[in-house]
């Protein structure tokens, strides 16, 4: 399908001022929702052309030097190239640059096509698509040209492709669940627009995810677990040792709050903050006194509870079982005596700037309130420069939020720890749990550390335990679960005129638990979809998010196949009905379908969709 | 379960402020957290002496339906005379303790009274937690013994103790969905728990058998279903994918020029915020931008996401749907009044307000603010108005029951395509509860034929009010409630403190996995559970909350049981070794046991309890 002319119109205007004349043209660019003749995903497929005699010998070895993360130095780089490279560089830079960031091995390809040719990529994401494609004709088509840095030239747009991925592309545990399916070849996806919410799975086998929260995560669990006050409540009425706890509300005493739960004591707001306004092992008023103060910087109601020594642990529970746990550890830089702290600070937070992957998933140190506290209570300002080996905290927790980093200490966790977690994901009933725990010595016993439980949360900051070390994909596996898988589909195609009398029959025989998707219709068991504005492709994936069905039958003409590309990556069944569709369009349906059939007559091509979905 | 000394006295002496000791005393108060030799549940036992000469009871019961009509909705008459004794006011307490937490506390409570030796007589009350219990028992026992000193005179002590009380209940009362659920678990003999003092969570059931709610949302009902119903823009979008109806919208930017917005959108329109419940913020019926600028100001004061949506013709439905069926189906109309050709709008307002606000309606009273003056005024009409004889004048333009919109129930008439679209759509979104509001001009005809559209689905599915309205069955909660929740078995051994250790030892030793078990430990499977400062009933009611806990095993002594009462209201089995509890707790023990053993030997009571499949 041609994407929307605005789309288009703006990319190839956008080429035509940036570059010199002659050089790179975009000459077509269209969208494919399924598998096309030459590319087994959905892709953005274009078509690229230059002036004849416009060409640079060197192009391979220009994009090398700008980019060579994205074009490893090979042998025969100085080559000539036709319209046929141009286009493969451009898709392969495209698919790159999403991918530095997902990490997703996104697939990517070029054929001769007519007089230029056509390069495709895998795109996910349609809007950080078309940025990521402007991005890569930009360094391409400046390659092209004598003049000019492909670098530079693309720079800006590289930059906005950047904000797009921040934005509108999957964040990190989306990418990970991505990740997961795809090795395990579940399909993916998006959940309205929002990049953080995919389906995984079709039907009766999907779950869908808000970043690593599923709906195998309770409602009730949720609420007590977002509720921290309540969840000490809960471990109390388990008897699981956690801190005595108090809220402090605006205009109650802090102190006398204080010495209720008693000395050392934590104070913090008591909506959960991403690690915000949080002060620990304060045994003072005065520090008292700056913490709440601190703390109502970030919510009116407080909580505040007794400090117990010891270490953060965070244990990652997921179906049940334990699955990582690391030590948390608040960030220090380390004195050299030559720089200061602001200084040690900057060094440290280019370290960590940038997305996920190229920081070592772990944030930056923000320069804030907090940081003055913290630097306040060890006697040292921003100026101060620490003398050799000397450590400086640069937060008051080990909140990851706040920059803390991890210590994977998964071997060593003693199994009544173990047990505990696990049956505090289960009275919660959260599929992925991540459970708070401070103890001296996470290899003994509860009763011989006297270890507390502070709280437990849905979404755990995997990046966490990915900055320990923890296993990527092992993470991200059982993050998935075993549950998302596909559900058989059939493609029956067969000619317009056809249309009305196979989606009566199909519709008054389809049983409860299939879907049927035709062009202009969704039928859901006995349901019959009111909705008449969605295109075709559209039926077929809503059909797929109607966590009902166990199979679908997709009724599509010809014509829908070649614009849209197949309705899904893979089929069940193919019934053709009728001529054969273009050849290369034949062979992409031999590929993608488990059985193919041709058929003469329309009563049997709907004894065979249905009897094929009835027997899968 | 003894209360401390101090508070046994200042209670005494606050009685006594009311009502001379030598007419009225409190002698003893004890509470069985289990079901007790008094009461098969779990109650506040409290023993009173009266000493001289009372007052008739008539005159007694003619000042309490004076004060408390509700409570007592009969005066004295004649049958009843002849002067009170022990019995009948520790009747009388008990009745008022029993009717005041069930008014403030929303479930039904059970409450007894029996004659003891001598002039001394008991009350019981059932016992829900700690503080709404005593301070009824309080209020009642001041309260009757005030109307027995001073009997025609109109009391100090309600003025003083009912706040008390109202905090007391207040603080425990479950929110009105709970509370329907919790009269479900009562008729359906099932055991509930209340989870973390948290007014809106129950635990219903125990162990691999419980089922948790909050409000009425149990863990059946996912987070992204949750976070998907949470926005109103984001649900749309998914009805649209699904190809479900639902009014055009657009969510306002800060930049959007409002007058193009409203003309894609088109009039009238509907204004709110996206992620905000309860109607609270919006406005409905909008026709011109003045209007429209209002509404949303108005919107953005409640949230940053404020959306414009299609103002869709037709009446308001609420469908709820529990496990992938339709439960229940009332449409929603907006408060209304209708002229009788003499009175004006104002006093017919005033007249529909009366009759709501006495009590014996469900219907809760309209406001007349400013959106009543506005809803009139876009009629032609004025609280001054004369209408004419059966002339309808909407008071609100939405139907909210809070306020004051009245309801029908429509479940017979559903048309099965809008039956099957809130069933999916409920499904899709991974609910198993849930209240989807949907409008259209005929509820019994299909989307094909008269259109209609999803405004928005509810976590909260809003059944409590029309199962008391008695508009739909109760039985509703039950279906709220469904199958899975039910009891474990436990099994209780009650074991002199010399062969504890022993008797220990081989259940630690020998328990199976999925089984727990406590007694001055607390064990599951293989693994210790960590020592912790609860007692021997809250340790038992801690494992009954565990889900992998598939049976329960109590090793208890006799002061445990005489203390708490039973660790539960139903037991598998139970096996005493050595000395027999007194009598009538022996009798208990038989009737709430499945099988009940006496053994001498600690190996083969322990081996009992262990033995599976009972």
């Amino acid at each position: 399908m041609k994407v929307e002319p605005t789309v288009f119109d703006q990319i190839a205007r956008f080429l035509a001022r940036s570059l010199p004349e002659g050089s790179l043209r975009l000459e077509t660019l269209e969208i494919f929702s399924g598998p096309t003749p030459n590319a087994a995903v959905p892709t953005l497929q274009f078509q690229v052309a230059t002036d004849p005699g416009f060409h640079h010998s060197n192009i391979v070895g220009r994009l090398a030097a700008s980019f060579p993360k994205i074009f490893p130095a090979e042998p025969d780089s100085n080559v000539l190239v036709g319209a046929e490279a141009l286009a493969a560089l451009t898709a392969r830079m495209a698919a790159r640059l999403l991918d530095q960031r997902w990490a997703l091995g996104l697939q990517w390809g070029a054929a001769p096509s007519g007089d230029g040719a056509l390069g495709w990529f895998e795109y996910l994401v349609e809007p950080v698509g078309y940025q990521a494609l402007t991005a890569a004709l930009l360094a391409v088509g400046t390659a092209l040209g004598d003049e000019g840095d492909p670098a530079a030239a693309s720079r800006s747009q590289r930059t906005s492709l950047e904000h797009g991925l921040d934005h509108a592309g999957p964040d990190l545990s989306s990418q990970l669940l991505i990740g997961a399916a795809r090795r395990r070849d579940v399909p993916a996806m998006m959940i309205t627009r929002n990049p953080t919410m995919w389906q995984f799975g079709w039907g009766k086998h999907s779950e869908r995810f808000w970043f690593t929260a599923s709906n195998g995560d309770g409602m009730v669990g949720n609420r007590i677990a977002l509720d921290k006050e309540v969840s000490k409540r809960v471990f109390r009425q388990l008897g699981i040792p956690t801190p005595r706890s108090q809220i402090i509300r605006p205009g109650e005493d802090h102190r006398a709050a204080a010495n209720s739960v008693g000395w050392p004591c934590v104070v913090k707001p008591a909506t959960p903050g991403k690690g915000a306004g949080v002060t620990i092992a304060i045994d003072d008023a005065a520090t008292l006194d700056r913490a709440v103060g601190l703390a109502r910087k970030h919510g009116n109601i407080l909580s505040i509870e007794a400090h117990h020594p010891g270490d953060d642990h965070r244990l990652l529970v997921i179906d049940g079982t334990l699955v990582a746990a690391v030590r948390k550890r608040i960030a220090t830089v380390v004195g050299d005596g030559k720089r200061s702290l602001d200084q040690l600070l900057a060094a440290l937070n280019r370290q960590r700037s940038g997305p996920p992957r190229a920081s070592g998933f772990l944030r930056p140190i923000q320069d804030d309130d907090a940081l003055a506290a913290v630097f306040s209570r060890q006697e040292v300002t921003k100026a101060t420069i620490p003398e050799p080996g000397r450590k400086v905290r640069v937060a008051t927790t080990g909140s990851w939020w706040r920059g803390g980093t991890g210590t994977d200490v998964f071997e060593k966790v003693h199994p009544q720890v173990r047990l505990l977690a696990e049956q505090i994901a289960g009275v919660l009933k959260l599929r992925v749990a991540a459970i708070d725990y401070v103890t001296r010595d996470i290899g003994a016993s509860i009763d011989e550390t006297e270890g507390m439980f502070l709280e437990a949360h849905t979404v755990p900051a995997i990046e966490l335990f990915l900055s320990a070390g923890v296993d990527e994909q092992h993470i991200a596996d059982r993050l998935l679960g075993p549950k998302p898988a596909r559900i058989p589909v059939t493609l029956l195609i067969a000619p317009d005129e056809l249309h009305e009398k196979l989606t009566n029959e199909l519709r008054q025989r389809l049983p409860e638990t299939a879907g049927l998707a035709t062009p202009e219709a969704m039928q859901i068991g006995s349901f019959s979809v009111p909705e008449s504005r969605l295109p075709p492709h559209a039926r077929v994936t809503g059909a797929l998010r109607y966590a009902t069905i166990e199979r679908l039958i997709v009724l599509w003409r010809p014509e829908d196949v070649v614009t849209y590309g197949l309705p899904v990556d893979a089929l069940d069944s193919a019934i053709v009905l009728g001529p054969p569709l273009p050849d290369e369009w034949a062979m992409a349906v031999d590929r993608h379908a488990r059985e193919v059939r041709s058929c003469a007559d329309p009563d049997e091509a709907v004894e065979v969709s249905l009897g094929t979905a009835a027997s899968a | 379960v003894k209360i401390g000394q101090a508070q046994f006295d200042k209670l005494a002496q606050m009685l006594a402020d009311f009502c001379p000791p030598g007419m009225l005393r409190l002698v003893d108060i004890e509470i069985f957290l289990g079901p007790n030799p008094h009461a098969d549940f779990a109650a506040l036992r409290g023993l009173i002496e009266t000493s001289r000469a009372l007052p008739p009871k008539r005159r007694v019961l003619d000042r309490l339906h004076q004060d408390f009509p509700r409570l007592f909705p009969h005066s004295g008459g004649d049958k009843s005379d002849g002067p009170c004794d022990a019995a009948t006011v520790a009747a009388l307490i008990a009745k008022l303790a029993g009717a005041l937490l069930t008014e403030k506390i929303t479930v039904d409570f059970r409450f007894d009274s029996s004659a003891e030796d001598g002039s001394r007589a008991s009350f019981l009350i059932e016992f829900l937690t700690h503080t709404s219990s005593l301070q009824a028992a309080a209020t009642a026992l001041i309260l009757i013994g005030e109307r027995l000193a001073v009997p025609e005179a109109a009391g100090e002590a309600i003025g003083t103790y009912m706040p008390l009380l109202d905090k007391a209940c207040a603080q425990c009362r479950p929110n009105n969905e709970s509370s329907a659920l919790i009269a479900a678990a009562r008729r359906q003999d099932l055991p509930y728990l209340q989870i973390g003092q948290d007014i809106a969570l129950w635990q219903i059931g125990w162990g691999v058998r419980s089922e948790q709610y909050w409000v009425s949302a149990s863990n059946v009902d996912g987070v992204v279903a949750r976070r998907l119903s949470f926005n109103k823009a984001t649900t749309k979008q998914l009805c649209r994918q699904l190809g479900l109806p639902t009014p055009d919208w657009r969510l306002l930017d800060a930049a959007d020029e409002l007058p193009r917005v409203a003309s894609t959108i088109g009039w009238p329109c509907v204004v709110k915020p996206a992620d905000r419940g309860g109607g609270v913020g919006v406005s409905a019926d909008i026709r011109d931008i003045a209007t429209l600028e209002r509404a949303v100001s108005l919107a953005r004061g409640h949230s940053r996401r404020v959306l414009i949506e299609a103002h869709e013709p037709g009446d308001d439905y609420r469908l709820m749907v529990v496990d992938g069926r339709l439960a229940m189906a009332i449409r929603l109309d907006p408060p209304h009044i209708i002229g009788d050709g003499e009175r004006t709008v104002g006093e017919l307002v005033a007249a529909l307000n009366d009759a709501r606000e006495g009590g014996e309606t469900y219907l809760l009273p309209v406001p007349v603010d400013d959106m009543m003056l506005t809803t009139l005024n876009s009629q032609a009409v004025d609280l001054a108005t004369i209408l004419p004889e059966g002339k309808a004048v909407k008071l609100r333009t939405n139907s909210n029951h809070a306020t004051g919109g009245t309801i029908t129930d429509v479940i017979d008439t559903v048309h099965p395509q809008v039956r099957r679209l809130a069933e999916q759509l409920t499904a899709a979104m991974g609910f198993r509860v849930a209240g989807i509001d949907y409008v259209t001009r005929d509820i019994r005809r299909s989307h094909d034929e008269v259109g209609g559209g999803i405004i928005e689905v509810n976590t909260t599915a809003g059944f409590e009010v029309v199962i008391k309205a008695q508009i739909v069955p109760e039985t509703l909660a039950e279906v709220v409630i469904g199958d899975r929740p039910g009891r474990v078995p436990v099994a209780l051994l009650i074991a002199p403190s010399e062969s504890q250790a022993e008797i220990g030892d081989v259940l630690r030793d020998r328990l199976p996995r999925g089984w727990a078990a406590a007694g001055d430990w607390a064990r599951m499977g293989p693994i210790d559970l960590p020592a912790s400062k609860l007692d021997h009933f809250g340790r038992a009611q801690a494992l009954l909350r565990y889900p992998g806990v598939e049976r329960l095993l109590l090793l208890w002594n006799l002061d445990s049981l005489y203390e708490f009462g039973l660790p539960a209201d139903s037991l598998a089995r139970t096996v005493i070794l050595g000395e027999a509890p007194k009598a009538d707790w022996l009798g208990l023990l038989e009737r709430r046991s499945a099988r009940l053993d006496r053994v001498g030997v600690a190996a083969e009571a322990a081996a009992m309890l262990l033995e599976a499949g009972e």
